[in-house]
């Protein structure tokens, strides 16, 4: 039985040039009965971690490599053998990725044999410097290169010889064979895979045609001759090389070599140091800094001070540990967070320190503590979120501002001792501002310690369909044609969906060959990885450098690192990762607060808010939520008025209530039922009322089924982790079902029905598909509170700040201002005269008072940051424009710009009528030239001559009398130039012909009888196709007195599917359904409503 | 829209070349035949005629005209033609879109009164003129020539400027007659029968002289030749002769004339004769001049070397290729063009010379050019079966019966097939056994999964007569009189096609 190990294998990480994922490799290396495997992408070891995992999962042999490309484009095979090796690799990877031009990587060989320790070489593919000498004849070239590399790696060099039914190849590979007889040199048969079976051969040649940018009948020898590149079992390469089993057999030897398993790494933490200066604005004591320190804590542990005051400079130890510190800072906090510490804050506290000291986990607490306090310096507003919301340590540390003490949150969600990895503290900071966090981070612990992490982006339908059809030879329309009928969705869903009918309905012979294949190239292509792009806001941090553990690349962003991994497969070798991410919410409320504060001198802390006022719950009752963080989507605006929060906690439930874990296990409804009394509060066993009493009696929280399967199946603490691991991660449904078995198991030995355990058990694999902790659920859901304070007691603040935090929530700015002038908010148009580069707030001088909102530029389309920075310089210098010719002289903005200003209405002040503004702005573009003699001749040619016969002066301008603009054209124009208007909403135009047709409004909907039907028009501002709905869409309809939502049952969708997805406009007739003062129209038709004089064209948010 | 774009819509579609000299040539012809109806006709954009209607006065005669014009151009196919008339030649084709009346007339003076309503995306403006016009409010022309037009001078380019005038009727446009196309032809009515073809060379090296002078004296080349041959008016021979070069050298002419002739006798006697230059170019001066290099001493070996320091538009060469070409027919002489396909009968294709500067060959630039670096020899080496060889292909390619040695494994591994056998043993040669003395391992070559599916196994094998049929072939042929004409030992393209499942031989090195 021959035995062979396959040490040259290209996953799709070798982007574009790969056609299988790694676990598929290492699926198929298993049931091939491979003795190993080696992964060797292309510069690139991105597919290491999910090649690790899958290989420990079934035991097979995994090795790390690389090909990696030197300076003269030759390549070369490296496996790792040891951890050197492995720091080694990940070395040269991050210099051939950091060093030169992105998307050409390339090492020097004075680079690659400085980091040679470790690694085994293999003289490559026939790219490879040896075989390429051979194949034009330079033998002595060849064997130079082969004494360069023996030289330095003696024995761990082997020649590299394949056999793809290839004539040239062949000739290479007896040459080969023949040097390292000669030269005493070991050679090796690989078989260079490139896909896992013969049939991924189709997509091979896709991908090399998207990498080249060409058709399939274009591509010629950039596609391989044939279909040889698969992994091959151990008998069909011993029957292939059966003339010579040497280099099968030496195959066996470098795997045996190869015992470096990716599972070995420890990345330690990065050493903790602060400055004098922040050490005093902390409240740490000098005593506290030279206090002496017991004997068993070692160097490593003390924190070291900064010597200068930046931060850059020279770094002493201080007299204090990590823990130490930490402790200090926690007790001062919660001095300051508790008006009583009592026995229970000083339990759990402890309990908490103890655990973290005890986990060495103490630096990381100060680390996130550190990047809290500098943005809370620089006044950026920042929250922590996610599980650490259960931390009481936190929540002193001012990471959080939710009391988990007062909540009764469960800690072991954060943090418990049969944890292996490290907890996840995710930062919420004001998304404008949050560059200046992470540059800190990146400057306090140094480019060499900290990276962002990537985000590896694969194929979804459209752009499968949209790839896919390019490369089959379908024009560019066509391709979108397909990739629209592809929708939403999975490449899988997409190649079914155009197999089942999708071709025919956009007129496609599905005769034709190449018709056929496409789906099959499609479905080929699910899952396959794209391209990397950089993750919102995951960090890694490392006391080692982190190109040694990981190869780190530069982003395309200036100033940004990145790692090779994505954010879900840093896990697996416990690197330290922080979640810094942008939220919208927080720079509204950063900028709400500020202008609150500017502009009636009042300074809210949204800490000290009064959580009970019957107010604010009674506008959540109404669902008067648009633009309030969190409840302002169309489901939760359905559930509010039936939930009818009355307390805090309502909030927390109603955010955790509307996710896809809950709606999938059939939650929702019971909740609600229980809650309004319609039916009765029983929970499936005795021993989970205490664990489900605050939620009625179903699981909401993650919290809730870690408590339940510890109490229910008698979890262990690392099986609940493992439990909560598998309820937070995207690719865990697999793993949630395997759980669930266990779950079952221990529940049935506990007494549980067959009733219960089924159903728990359904509701627990929900939420592996989205779920909430409660402590997320909390840290959000004083977000909520607090937007909603701002909305309710000061709208034009409000408004005027969602505006400028743009692009955020769910509702487009023309929505926001819809909503806010029904609120009595003024909004006034966009004015150069007034308006500055984002909205502001101006006195209202009219007998109504207060604070009006005036647009900013910002919402002009075309103008980018080009155009602000140029506006800002000529304020800065001119101050506000006073004309038309101020403008064009001075604003710096092009020609298209001004034009575009000018239809926007933005001369008003300057020059009433954009019209009139327009042709002003054209004549001062294009000064005339004086030119006198020829003017007249001209003038008199085209017979311009006055009633006396005299001819007219050219340069003399009469002026000139344009057509006025109606008041829908005002309209259609803002919506073209900006997307909104502060105008007459569009539907107002309808209103005479929607009443004359018997067609209600909006509001009209509420005065009907439940059941009847009804037809309403509106403009369509949301399209809505939850994964969770089951193939339902749900529509927002506006007009201007409200809002209407319309559900389309998936049948129906499909019969109106143009009209829905193309008209602005539309006429809806259906079914009314009034409950609770929720109003949906069950949709039976649809028709576009009549064109108006003017095309009109809403923006709307579409399937998000 | 692509090829493969419209099949996707229709899979049975048939590709035709696309010919604008057949566009053209047509909206000539029917400009011709539109005199009938105007004396002044001119041709505008493909499908665009000037007519000349004055001579109407506007009397009512303009409704027949326009019903005659639409029925002359409908016997020529063109079914949906479209009239306006007008003052000035803008209105006119205004008016010719009007999707009510396949004719619509304009009274006369009403030219401006008729644009005024309409919009201005009837004006010739650029796109983002007209966007600007009408984001102003101007939406029609009425609207636009409100405005005076020194107050666009300021503001818009010369296209709004020209499009003012247009607007307001004034447009210089006017039909003209048709110019008169030259014609370069002669005929000869010899008045007795002849068939000698010294004489009918005699006739046309007169006819030649007078033509190439007439050429001359334009400035003209010739680029294809029309001959016709009467037999008291019946015409019973035409040969239009493309020429491999343009030309307006009588003697070369003629030659070409003799070579067409001797290749294609005239089947009888003739009375008269036609010839015209059917096709001619302008003369083209900067012509190169045959140069051999100092590296070759003879023409032969220049030829053998492949001929590529040769300079092929040399008179002698030129009457060489153009001989092969008058012989053997136009597609007959080819060039090759490099192509980058795997598959040996795509790798390269063959270009008919007279159209080889139109190829559009798909080829990797990138792929020739590494390649091409890349030293290659002609000399024999020892690893190499077929050293300096030309591979004479068998088009199409010849199913023969293989043998295999009874022990011999079959191999075969996954995407190729199971039944793939390894190196046959004997061959089957135009109905002889061979024995196959040495062979390749196969180059395998699978692909164009996304047209017609290609895998193909090739070997190169060295075969020899097996002795017993040799002798057998030789008896037989010694009994029937002949000498065997193959040879005992040859070097072929084996391949096995893995779709088809039979075996070829797709050529014999030589």
């Amino acid at each position: 039985m021959p035995r062979y190990a396959e040490l040259h294998c290209h996953s799709a990480f070798s982007f574009l040039d790969g056609a299988s994922n790694p676990e598929e490799l290492a699926y198929r290396a298993k049931q091939l009965g491979l003795a190993a495997l080696a992964l060797t992408d292309h510069d690139d070891l991105g597919g290491i971690p999910r090649f690790a995992h899958a290989a420990r999962e079934i035991s097979l042999e995994a090795i790390v490599g690389a090909e990696l490309t030197l300076e003269d484009e030759s390549h070369i095979i490296v496996l790792v053998k040891d951890l050197t090796g492995y720091r080694n690799l990940c070395a040269l990877v991050t210099i051939a990725r950091s060093e030169v031009d992105r998307g050409n990587p390339r090492i020097t060989y004075d680079q690659f044999f400085s980091r040679a320790q470790g690694l085994i070489a293999l003289s490559g593919c026939p790219h490879g410097a040896i075989p390429t000498a051979l194949a034009s004849g330079e033998t002595l070239v060849a064997r130079r290169h082969l004494k360069r590399f023996v030289e330095v790696f003696s024995e761990d060099f082997f020649l590299e010889v394949g056999h793809h039914y290839i004539t040239q190849e062949s000739l290479i590979t007896r040459q080969m064979i023949e040097i390292a007889s000669s030269t005493g040199t070991p050679w090796v048969v690989t078989n260079n895979v490139h896909y896992a079976g013969s049939e991924k051969r189709i997509m091979h040649d896709v991908l090399t045609c998207l990498k080249h940018k060409v058709t399939l009948p274009q591509a010629g020898r950039r596609l391989r001759p044939n279909g040889s590149w698969y992994m091959k079992s151990a008998d069909e390469m011993a029957h292939m090389w059966r003339h010579n089993l040497i280099g099968i057999k030496n195959t066996l030897l470098v795997a045996e070599r190869c015992q470096f398993r990716l599972g070995w790494l420890e990345p330690p933490l990065p050493s903790f140091s602060f400055t004098d200066a922040v050490a005093k604005e902390s409240g740490i004591s000098i005593s506290l800094l030279e206090a002496p320190v017991a004997a068993d804590i070692k160097a490593s542990e003390m924190v070291l001070l900064d010597e200068n005051n930046d931060g850059n400079g020279n770094k002493r130890p201080t007299q204090v540990s990590y823990p130490g510190l930490l402790e200090h800072l926690v007790w001062s906090g919660a001095a300051k967070r508790y008006d009583d510490i009592t026995d229970v804050h000083r339990k759990q506290l402890n309990h908490e320190l103890s655990l973290i000291n005890k986990l060495k986990l103490a630096p990381y607490f100060l680390i996130m503590w550190d990047i809290v306090r500098f943005a809370r310096s620089q006044g950026i507003a920042v929250q922590g979120r996610g599980s650490a919301a259960n931390s009481a340590i936190c929540y002193c540390l001012m990471i959080t501002a939710v009391d988990p003490i007062a909540m009764d949150l469960l800690f072991e969600r954060f943090l418990s001792e049969g944890r292996t990895e490290p907890p996840d503290i995710d930062l919420d900071i004001a998304h404008q501002e949050r560059e200046i966090v992470l540059q800190y981070v990146y400057e306090k612990y140094g480019r060499a310690h900290a990276a962002m992490v990537c985000e590896v982006i694969t194929y979804r339908g459209r752009s499968a369909t949209r790839d896919a059809a390019r490369v089959m030879g379908f024009s560019q329309e066509q391709a979108d044609l397909l990739s629209r009928e592809a929708r939403h969705g999975e490449a899988q869903d997409a190649a079914a969906n155009l197999a089942n009918g999708g071709l025919e309905r956009l007129g496609f012979d599905i005769n034709d060959r190449r018709v056929k294949l496409l789906v099959k190239v499609i479905e080929g292509l699910h899952q396959l990885p794209r391209h990397r792009s950089i993750h919102v806001g995951g960090f890694v941090l490392s006391g080692q450098p982190i190109g040694e553990i990981v190869p780190v690349e530069n982003a395309a962003m200036d100033k940004r690192t990145v790692i090779q991994w994505d954010k879900d497969d840093i896990d697996l070798v416990g690197l330290i990762k922080i979640d810094l991410l942008g939220l919208g919410m927080l720079t509204m409320l950063q900028e709400g607060l500020k202008l609150v504060e500017k502009h009636r001198g009042l300074s809210i802390d949204i800490g000290k808010l009064n959580m009970t006022d019957p107010a604010i719950y009674a506008m959540l009752q109404k669902a008067d939520t648009v633009g309030v963080f969190q409840v302002e989507s169309r489901a939760q605006m359905n559930i509010l008025p039936k939930l009818r929060p009355t307390c805090f906690y309502d909030i927390i439930v109603s955010i955790a209530l509307i996710r896809p874990g809950p709606i999938q296990g059939n939650i929702v409804h019971p909740y609600l039922k229980r809650r309004r009394g319609e039916e009765k509060v029983e929970y499936l066993h005795p021993s989970l009322e205490p664990i489900l009493k605050r939620t009625l009696g179903v699981p909401l929280f993650q919290e809730q089924g870690m408590k339940l399967a510890v109490t229910a199946a008698d979890f262990t603490a690392s099986e609940a982790d493992q439990l909560r691991k598998v309820m937070s991660h995207k690719r865990s449904k697999e793993k949630m079902a395997k759980l669930c078995i266990k779950l079952a198991e221990g529940m049935q030995k506990n007494g549980f029905t067959d009733a219960a355990i089924k159903t728990i058990t359904h509701q627990l694999q929900a939420f592996a598909n989205y779920g909430f902790p409660e402590s997320h659920a909390a840290s959000f859901s004083l977000l909520v509170y607090a937007s909603a304070h701002l909305k309710l007691y000061y709208h034009s603040e409000f408004c005027c700040a969602i505006l400028n935090a743009q692009p955020m929530g769910f509702y487009s700015p023309a929505s926001l201002i819809r909503d806010a002038t029904h609120h009595g908010v003024k909004v006034r148009p966009v004015d150069l005269a007034h308006s500055y580069w984002n909205c502001t707030l101006e006195e209202d001088t009219t007998s109504s008072g207060g604070l009006a909102v005036r647009l900013g530029l910002r919402f002009i389309d075309g103008l980018g940051n080009r155009s602000s920075a140029a506006l800002e310089q000529s304020w800065k210098v001119g101050g506000i424009f006073t004309s038309v010719e101020d403008v064009v002289s001075r604003s710096g903005l092009m020609p298209s710009d001004l034009k575009f200003l000018a239809k926007a209405g933005a001369f008003e002040t300057l020059c009433p009528d954009r019209r009139q503004a327009l042709w002003r702005v054209l004549s001062l573009l294009r000064p005339k030239k004086s030119m006198p003699l020829l003017e007249a001749l001209v003038a008199e040619d085209r017979g311009g001559v006055d009633e006396n016969g005299r001819i007219i002066d050219c340069l003399y301008e009469a002026p000139v009398e344009l057509p006025l603009m109606s008041e829908l054209e005002e309209v259609v124009s803002d919506y073209r130039t900006m997307g909104l208007s502060t105008g007459k909403h569009p539907m107002s135009f309808y209103r005479s012909w929607t009443k004359a047709n018997k067609i209600h409004s909006c509001l009209d909907l509420y005065l009907q009888e439940d059941g009847e039907e009804v037809a309403v028009a509106g403009g369509i501002i949301c399209r809505q196709r939850p994964e969770t709905a089951k193939g339902f869409v749900f529509l927002t309809l506006e007009d201007e007195t409200g809002m209407a939502n319309v559900i389309i049952k998936p049948k129906l969708f499909e019969i109106y599917r143009q009209v829905v997805l193309n008209s602005s406009l539309i006429k809806v007739e259906g079914l009314l359904q009034l409950e609770d003062g929720v109003c949906n129209v069950i949709a039976r038709h649809f028709e576009a409503l009549p064109p108006l004089k003017e095309d009109l064209y809403l923006p709307a948010r579409n399937f998000h | 829209m692509t090829f493969t774009e419209a099949r996707a819509v229709c899979s049975h579609l048939v590709w035709r070349e696309y010919d604008d000299k057949f566009y053209k040539s047509a909206q000539k012809k029917l400009a011709r035949e539109l005199i009938a109806a105007s004396p002044r006709v001119s041709t505008g954009e493909s499908g665009l005629f000037f007519f000349d209607a004055e001579g109407f006065n506007r009397l009512g005669g303009e409704n027949k005209l326009c019903r005659d014009v639409l029925k002359l151009v409908s016997r020529h196919g063109f079914v949906d033609g479209h009239i306006g008339l007008a003052d000035c030649a803008f209105a006119a084709r205004v008016a010719s879109r009007s999707k009510s009346k396949r004719w619509y007339i304009v009274n006369p003076g009403c030219d401006t009164a008729f644009l005024s309503p309409l919009s201005i995306d009837f004006l010739p403006v650029t796109e983002e003129a007209k966007g600007s016009l009408k984001e102003l409010g101007i939406k029609t022309i009425g609207q636009f020539t409100e405005v005076p037009v020194t107050s666009y001078a300021g503001r818009f380019d010369q296209s709004v400027l020209i499009a003012y005038d247009l607007a307001c009727g004034r447009d210089s446009t006017q039909p003209a007659l048709p110019p008169v196309e030259k014609q370069f032809q002669c005929i000869i009515d010899i008045g007795s029968a002849t068939e000698s073809l010294k004489e009918t060379l005699f006739v046309f090296k007169t006819m030649l002289e007078r033509l190439t002078r007439e050429l001359l004296n334009n400035g003209l080349t010739a680029d294809e030749l029309t001959v016709t041959f009467f037999n008291d008016n019946d015409k019973f021979d035409e040969r239009t002769i493309k020429l491999i070069r343009s030309s307006h050298n009588s003697r070369f002419l003629l030659d070409v004339l003799r070579l067409s002739l001797e290749s294609k006798p005239l089947i009888r006697e003739f009375t008269a004769v036609h010839l015209s230059v059917s096709r001619f170019s302008r003369e083209y001066f900067e012509q190169k001049k045959a140069t051999i290099s100092k590296d070759f001493s003879s023409r032969e070996e220049l030829l053998l070397s492949g001929g590529d320091e040769l300079d092929d538009s040399s008179e002698p060469v030129m009457l060489l290729l153009q001989r092969f070409m008058t012989r053997l027919g136009e597609d007959a002489l080819v060039v090759p063009v490099l192509n980058d396909q795997y598959m040996p009968e795509q790798a390269g294709i063959w270009v008919p010379v007279v159209n080889a500067s139109q190829s559009t060959t798909p080829v990797n630039e990138e792929f020739i050019q590494r390649f091409s670096d890349v030293k290659t020899t002609n000399q024999s080496r020892k690893d190499c079966l077929m050293p300096g060889l030309v591979l004479k292909r068998h088009t199409p390619a010849m199913p023969v019966f293989v043998q295999f040695k009874d022990n011999d494994s079959k191999e075969d591994y996954g995407e190729i097939d199971s039944k793939t056998p390894f190196k046959p043993a004997a061959v089957t040669y135009r109905g002889q056994w061979y024995h196959v003395n040495q062979v390749t391992t196969p180059e395998r070559i699978s692909g164009m999964w996304w047209e017609k599916p290609v895998r193909k196994s090739y070997y190169v094998a060295l075969i020899e007569k097996k002795p017993e049929f040799a002798a057998l072939s030789r008896a037989g042929y010694k009994a029937a009189g002949v000498r065997s004409i193959l040879p005992n030992l040859m070097t072929v393209l084996l391949v096995y096609d893995h779709q088809e499942r039979g075996w070829y031989v797709e050529g014999v090195f030589d």
